[in-house]
C-alpha cells in the first residue's frame, strides 16, 4: 500500500461520504409510513409520550422487499389508528404503540439464515421490542423463531404458511405457545380450498361449455412446498372423476422460452383446467406466455405474484382470466375489510399485500389482547390471545380469527378463508363465486369470465 | 415432439451463443475470468426498462424500443470500458484478484439496480408481438428475433475477429501475449476492446431476450453461470468451441425439458459439464495447454 | 517422559519468545479482547461475533486449499453444507451428542472432499473453479428438489448448546484450535510440499513428490475444517436448509480470505470479522447498506491486493519499532 493509494482511498471515501450527505439532504420528505429500519416510530402517539408508555412492537421481515414493506405498511396504519383513537389502557394508564423493524433479508434468492437470527437477536436485545410480528420465508423463520421462543416473546406470523410452525405449538406447548399465525391460512387448508374450488369449477365449466371437463394439468415450481400440494391434488382429483394429464414441475430459474414449451406440452395433452402452484416470478412468464399461446384451458390456482396490483401492468394484461387464491380483496369479508382496504389505498396508493392485512390484524390483536389481559407479560397476553375462539372470534380485516389447537387460523366459511379472485379483461381483479363451498356467495363481486379471445374454445 | 425440440433447442442455443462468446473471448485474450459478465446483461436490461418510458412520445413501439436499446447498449459498453480501465486492468496480473474484483463488481451492479430501482420482478413488453407457427409449433415471435439476431451477431463477430485488423490483433494476443506485445500491439487496448465486445454481445442478448422475459436484480448470476458453463464445455478461449458448445447445451437442455422433466433441466447441463471436464478437461475444441 | 518434558519446555520457551514479538503480542491481545466480549453481557454483539468466528474457520479452510495448495475452489459451500446437514441430522434424528455429531459431519465433509477432489485432480484454474462449482450446484439442487433430510425446509429446532455465551466460548475454542492446527500444517513439511505443488506442479512431480496424494490430502484437510465450520453454523442457528449449499457461501469464504489476506490463514479471521461486523453495522441503512457494502468491497479488493491484515500490521509494526527505539 503506497501512500498514494491510501490518499486515493481517503479521497474516494470522502467523495462518497459527501455524496451521501448531499443526497440525504435532498431526499424528499418521507411519505406516509415510509419504512424505517432499527428506528422506533410512534405514529399517532401524542408528542412527548415518555418511553415507558410506548409498547414496542417489532417487525421481523425482509424489509427491503415487498413482503416486509407490506408488513410495515399494514402495522403502521394500524398503529396510527390505535394511537389516534387514544391508545390502550392498562391498569388505568394509557399506553401507545410504537413500531421498530429489523431486516431479516429472508426474501433474498441467496438466503443467509444467519441474518435472520441476528435480526431477531437485535430486535429483542437492542431494540427492546416487547411483541413481535412478521415472518415470510419458512426456512429462515424456522431458524429465528427459535431465538424468539428462547426469550418467551410472542410472535404473530403474518406471512409463512407452512403447517409445521403450528404443529410445534401442539407438540411442545410450553415452548412454542408464543407462536400465532394471523396470515395466511396454512398450506393444508390452501390445498383443500384449491381442490374444492377446482371441483366447483369443473361443474361450472361443464354446465357453461357443454364439454365434458375431466382433464387437468398442474404447473408448479419444483420445490418442496408445491410437491405436497401436487401429491394432494394427484391423490384426490381422480376420486372426483378428473384426470391429471400433465404435471409440469419446473425449476424456479425457468424463463420465457421454457414457459412456451410448458404451454405447448400442456395444450398438447388436452388439458381443460390448468392449476398453477407458483410463488416466484415464474407467474409473470406463465401468464404472458398463456396470453400468447392461448391454450384451450382455463387457469385457476396459486400464483403469489398475481396478488400484486401491479401484476396487470407487469404482464401487459397477459394475466387476464387467471383465477388465483388471494386472502383479501375489497369485499365484505368482515365489517372491517372494506374500510381497511380504502384507508390503505388512500395512504399508500397501492393495494395491500397479504402480509399487510396480516400485520394490520396482528396489531389490533395485540391491542385487544393486552387490554383484556391488563398486562404486558407474554404468558398473560398468550392467555388473552387464546380467548379468540369459535364463540368469540377476533374480527380482523382479513377474516374472523378463531385459533385451532396449534394457534393456527381456523379455516371455514364462517371464520378464515381464502378468496378466489379473477383478473377480468377490463384489468380489475374481482372475487368470483366458489359456489358457496369456500366462502358465502354474498361477498362475490363479479361472475367468472372465460377467455374472450377470438376462436378460443376449451379443449374437447 | 421432434419439431418442438428442434425449435426450442435452436432458441436456447442462440441465446447461449450470445452469452458465451464474449466470456470466452475475454478469457482467451486476457486470461480474465470475468464474473461480472452476467452483470452487463442485467444493466442493459434495466437500462432498457428505465429508459423506455422517456420515449413514450414515439408511437411506434419497435422504433421506441430500438432507440432505447441503442442508448442502453452504448451506456453498457461505456461502463464496461470504464470498469476495465479502473478495476480490471490494474489487477490483471493476479488471477484471484480478477475473480474477486469482477465478483464484487457484479454484486455492486445487482445492489445498484436494487437500490436505484426496486427489488421487484418486472417485465419488458416484447418488441415483436404475437406468435409464429412453424413446423406445427406455435411460439412467441420474439424468439424468432432472438435466433435471427444471434445468428447475425455471431457471424459478424466471427468475421470481425478473422478479418479486421483489430480482430487479428485480438487473435495474436490470445495466441501469445508477450510476442504480440513485442511486435508492437497495444495489448491493453486490445483487452479493453475485447471486454467491450463481450459487453456488447451480452448486451445484445439482453436486448433480444429480456423483452418477453422477466427482469430482476439477481438475474445476472444465472447468465454468468450459463456463459461460464458453455465456455468450459466448448473450451476456454475457443470461439468455434463456444458456438458449438452453445448449441449442444441448448439441445441438451431442451431434450431434458421435453423427454425427461423440466425439474432436471437445471441439473442435466451441469452434469454434462462435469462429465465433460472429467473426460476431456480442455473442452470440446479447447487448446490443450490452457487447462 | 523426560523427552516429553523437554519438548514441553522448549514449546513453552518458543511460545514465550513468540509472545514477546510484535505479532505474538498483537495476536494474544486480540484473543484476550475477543474472549472478553461475552463479559459485556451484550447478546447481540456475541451473536454476531459467533457468526464471524464460524466464518473465520470456513474462510481459513478455503485459504488453506487455495492459498497454500493452489486449488482455487468455487464450491466450498458443498463441504460447509454437507457437514451442516449431517451434524444436524445426527443430532436431530439419531440423538447423538453434538460434539460427536460435529465430528461425524466433519467426516462426511472429508468423504465429499474426496468425491470432489478425485475427479477434479486433473483440473486447474477456471476449470477447477467451475468443476467444484458444478459439484456444489448439483448437491444444492439435489437437496432443493429432493425430499430427504427435510426437503426444502431442511432440519430445524435443534437443541441449543447453551446460552449464547456458552456457545461463544465453544465456537471460540474451535476457532482457535482450527486456526492453530491449520497454521501448524502449513508451516510443517506437508505445507512446504503443498506450496511446492502450488508453485510448480511439474517440478514437484519430477522431484519425486506424489502430487496426487498430497493434493487429495489438502482437499481432505480443507474439507474437514470447512465441515467443522458448517456443523457449528447449523448448531448455532439450530436450523439448516438447502441454502447452505449456495454459491453465496463459497464466495463468502473467498471474499473473507481475500479481504484479510490470502496465504496467511490468520488473515481469514480479520476478513471474516470485518465482513460480518460491517454488514451488521450497515443494517439500519436498509436498501443502501448492501450497495455501500459492495462499494467498500470493491475499494478493498482494488487497493489492497494482499488483503488488509499484513499491510496494516506492518504499518503498526513500524510505529511499534519507533516507540521501542526511543
Amino acid at each position: 500500500m503506497e501512500s498514494k493509494q491510501i490518499a486515493a482511498i481517503v479521497v474516494i471515501v470522502v467523495i462518497i461520504g459527501a455524496i451521501a450527505v448531499v443526497g440525504f439532504m435532498f431526499i424528499p420528505t418521507a411519505p406516509y409510513g415510509a419504512v424505517k429500519i432499527g428506528q422506533l416510530v410512534t405514529p399517532g402517539a401524542p408528542a412527548g409520550t415518555d418511553s415507558d408508555h410506548i409498547v414496542v412492537v417489532g417487525i421481523l421481515d425482509p424489509m427491503t422487499e415487498i413482503q416486509g414493506e407490506g408488513a410495515w405498511y399494514g402495522s403502521y396504519l394500524a398503529c396510527d389508528e390505535i394511537n389516534t383513537a387514544g391508545g390502550i389502557t392498562v391498569g388505568g394508564e394509557t399506553y401507545y404503540f410504537g413500531l421498530i423493524s429489523e431486516d431479516t433479508s429472508e426474501a433474498d434468492t441467496d438466503l443467509d439464515i444467519s441474518k435472520g437470527t441476528a435480526a431477531a437477536t437485535k430486535i429483542i436485545t437492542e431494540d427492546n421490542a416487547q411483541f413481535l410480528l412478521g415472518g415470510f420465508r419458512t426456512e429462515s423463520l424456522l431458524a429465528y423463531v427459535e431465538t424468539v421462543m428462547d426469550e418467551d416473546m410472542i410472535f404473530i406470523d403474518t406471512g409463512a404458511s407452512t403447517d409445521s410452525f403450528c404443529q410445534n405449538v401442539i407438540d411442545d406447548y410450553a415452548r412454542y405457545k408464543y407462536f400465532f399465525r394471523a396470515m395466511p391460512i396454512n398450506s393444508t387448508s390452501l390445498a383443500s380450498s384449491l381442490l374444492r374450488y377446482i371441483l366447483y369449477l369443473d361443474g361450472y365449466l361443464t354446465a357453461v361449455t357443454g364439454a365434458n371437463i375431466t382433464k387437468v394439468a398442474i404447473i408448479r415450481e419444483a420445490l418442496d412446498w408445491t410437491a405436497g400440494m401436487d401429491l394432494f391434488l394427484n391423490g384426490y382429483l381422480p376420486l372426483y372423476g378428473m384426470e391429471v394429464v400433465a404435471d409440469v414441475a419446473y425449476p424456479i430459474t425457468a424463463e420465457a422460452t421454457d414457459f412456451a414449451t410448458y404451454w405447448s406440452q400442456i395444450d398438447a395433452a388436452g388439458a381443460q383446467i390448468t392449476i398453477p402452484i407458483i410463488s416466484a416470478q415464474g407467474g409473470i412468464l406463465m401468464m404472458t406466455q398463456y396470453a400468447q399461446a392461448q391454450p384451450g384451458c382455463v387457469l385457476a390456482g396459486i400464483d403469489v405474484m398475481s396478488q400484486l396490483d401491479s401484476y396487470w401492468g407487469e404482464t401487459g394484461g397477459g394475466c387476464a382470466y387467471e383465477v388465483v387464491l388471494q386472502s383479501t380483496l375489497r369485499t365484505n369479508k368482515t365489517t372491517k375489510t372494506v374500510a381497511f382496504w380504502d384507508a390503505f389505498l388512500n395512504h399508500y396508493n397501492s393495494e395491500p399485500l397479504y402480509t399487510a392485512v396480516g400485520s394490520y390484524d396482528a396489531m389490533y390483536m395485540y391491542a385487544q389482547a393486552i387490554e383484556s389481559a391488563q398486562s404486558f407479560v407474554s404468558d398473560d397476553v398468550v392467555t388473552a390471545m387464546e380467548g379468540f375462539t369459535r364463540a368469540s372470534p377476533f374480527i380482523g380485516a382479513g377474516g374472523r380469527v378463531a385459533w385451532t389447537l396449534g394457534h393456527d387460523l381456523l379455516e371455514s366459511p364462517d371464520y378464515s378463508y381464502t378468496l378466489f379472485c379473477q383478473w377480468q379483461d377490463d384489468g380489475t381483479k374481482q372475487c368470483v363465486s366458489s359456489g358457496g363451498l369456500i366462502y358465502p356467495d354474498s361477498i362475490v363481486t363479479a361472475s367468472l369470465q372465460l377467455p374472450q379471445w377470438t376462436g378460443w374454445s376449451i379443449n374437447p | 415432439m421432434i419439431e418442438e425440440i428442434l425449435i426450442y433447442g435452436m432458441v436456447q442455443g442462440s441465446l447461449l451463443a450470445l452469452l458465451a462468446l464474449g466470456f470466452s473471448l475475454v478469457y482467451g485474450v486476457g486470461g480474465i475470468l470475468n464474473l461480472a459478465h452476467g452483470a452487463f446483461y442485467l444493466i442493459t436490461a434495466y437500462l432498457i426498462y428505465w429508459i423506455l418510458p422517456y420515449f413514450i412520445f414515439i408511437d411506434n413501439y419497435l422504433l421506441r424500443f430500438g432507440i432505447t436499446a441503442a442508448i442502453s447498449l452504448v451506456i453498457a459498453v461505456v461502463i464496461s470500458a470504464v470498469t476495465y480501465l479502473g478495476l480490471m486492468e490494474p489487477l490483471k496480473e493476479s488471477h484471484i484478484g480478477i475473480v474477486l474484483i469482477t465478483f464484487a463488481l457484479a454484486f455492486f451492479f445487482e445492489q445498484f439496480v436494487k437500490f436505484v430501482g426496486d427489488p421487484k420482478t418486472h417485465f419488458i413488453i416484447p418488441f415483436v408481438p404475437g406468435t409464429v407457427t412453424f413446423l406445427g409449433v406455435t411460439f412467441p415471435a420474439q424468439l424468432v428475433a432472438l435466433v435471427v439476431g444471434s445468428l447475425i451477431l455471431v457471424t459478424l463477430v466471427t468475421l470481425f475477429i478473422n478479418r479486421s485488423t483489430i480482430g487479428k490483433s485480438i487473435r495474436a494476443v490470445s495466441q501469445d501475449f508477450e510476442a504480440a506485445q513485442l511486435v508492437g500491439i497495444n495489448t491493453n487496448m486490445i483487452l479493453m476492446a475485447t471486454v467491450m465486445i463481450s459487453a456488447l454481445l451480452i448486451g445484445f442478448a439482453a436486448v433480444l431476450y429480456a423483452p418477453g422475459n422477466f427482469i430482476r436484480p439477481n438475474m445476472g448470476w444465472r447468465y454468468l453461470l450459463l456463459a461460464f458453463s458453455v465456455t468450459i464445455f466448448g473450451g476456454m478461449g475457443s470461439i468455434p468451441g463456444s458456438i458449438a458448445g452453445s448449441f449442444i447445451m441448448g439441445y441438451a437442455t431442451t431434450i431434458t425439458d421435453f423427454l425427461i422433466s423440466p425439474t432436471f433441466s437445471v441439473i442435466i447441463p451441469i452434469v454434462v459439464i462435469l462429465v465433460m471436464l472429467l473426460v476431456r478437461p480442455q473442452g470440446l475444441l479447447g487448446k490443450k495447454e490452457l487447462y | 517422559m523426560m523427552g516429553l518434558q523437554v519438548d514441553m519446555q522448549s514449546l513453552i520457551g518458543r511460545f514465550m519468545v513468540w509472545a514477546k514479538t510484535f505479532r505474538g503480542s498483537i495476536t494474544l491481545l486480540s484473543l484476550f479482547g475477543l474472549l472478553l466480549v461475552p463479559v459485556t453481557g451484550n447478546v447481540y454483539l456475541s451473536t454476531i461475533i459467533v457468526t464471524a468466528m464460524i466464518y473465520s474457520i470456513f474462510a481459513a479452510s478455503w485459504d488453506f486449499l487455495a492459498g497454500f495448495a493452489g486449488q482455487v475452489s468455487f464450491g466450498h459451500a458443498a463441504f460447509f453444507g454437507i457437514s451442516a446437514y449431517f451434524t444436524a441430522a445426527f443430532v436431530e434424528f439419531v440423538g447423538v451428542h453434538w460434539i460427536v455429531a460435529l465430528f461425524i459431519g466433519g467426516g462426511y465433509a472429508i468423504i465429499f472432499s474426496l468425491l470432489i477432489g478425485i475427479p477434479c485432480l486433473r483440473l486447474k484454474g477456471p476449470y477447477l473453479a467451475l468443476g467444484t462449482l458444478a459439484f456444489s450446484l448439483i448437491i444444492w439442487n439435489l437437496f432443493l428438489t429432493g425430499t430427504w433430510l427435510g426437503g426444502t425446509e431442511g432440519i430445524s429446532g435443534l437443541p441449543r448448546l447453551g446460552n449464547i455465551f456458552v456457545v461463544f466460548y465453544i465456537v471460540a475454542s474451535f476457532m482457535v484450535a482450527s486456526l492453530i492446527i491449520m497454521r501448524a500444517i502449513v508451516d510443517s513439511r506437508l505445507g512446504t510440499i503443498l506450496k511446492a505443488i502450488r508453485d510448480d506442479e511439474t517440478c514437484a512431480d519430477a522431484s519425486g513428490i506424489n502430487t496426487t496424494t498430497y493434493k487429495l490430502i489438502a482437499f481432505m484437510i480443507s474439507g474437514f475444517f470447512a465441515g467443522i465450520a458448517g456443523g457449528l453454523f447449523a448448531l448455532h442457528l439450530t436450523a439448516v436448509n438447502p441454502a447452505v449449499y449456495q454459491t453465496l457461501y463459497s464466495f463468502y469464504a473467498i471474499i473473507m480470505a481475500a479481504i484479510g489476506g490470502m496465504v496467511t490463514i490468520y488473515g481469514s479471521v480479520i476478513g471474516a470479522f470485518l465482513f460480518t461486523v460491517l454488514s451488521e453495522l450497515l443494517r439500519p441503512l436498509a436498501a443502501a447498506s448492501l450497495l455501500i457494502f459492495a462499494t467498500i468491497l470493491i475499494l478493498i479488493i482494488r487497493f489492497a491486493e494482499e488483503g488488509v491484515m499484513n499491510p496494516v500490521l506492518e504499518r503498526l509494526q513500524d510505529v511499534w519499532d519507533l516507540i521501542r527505539r526511543r
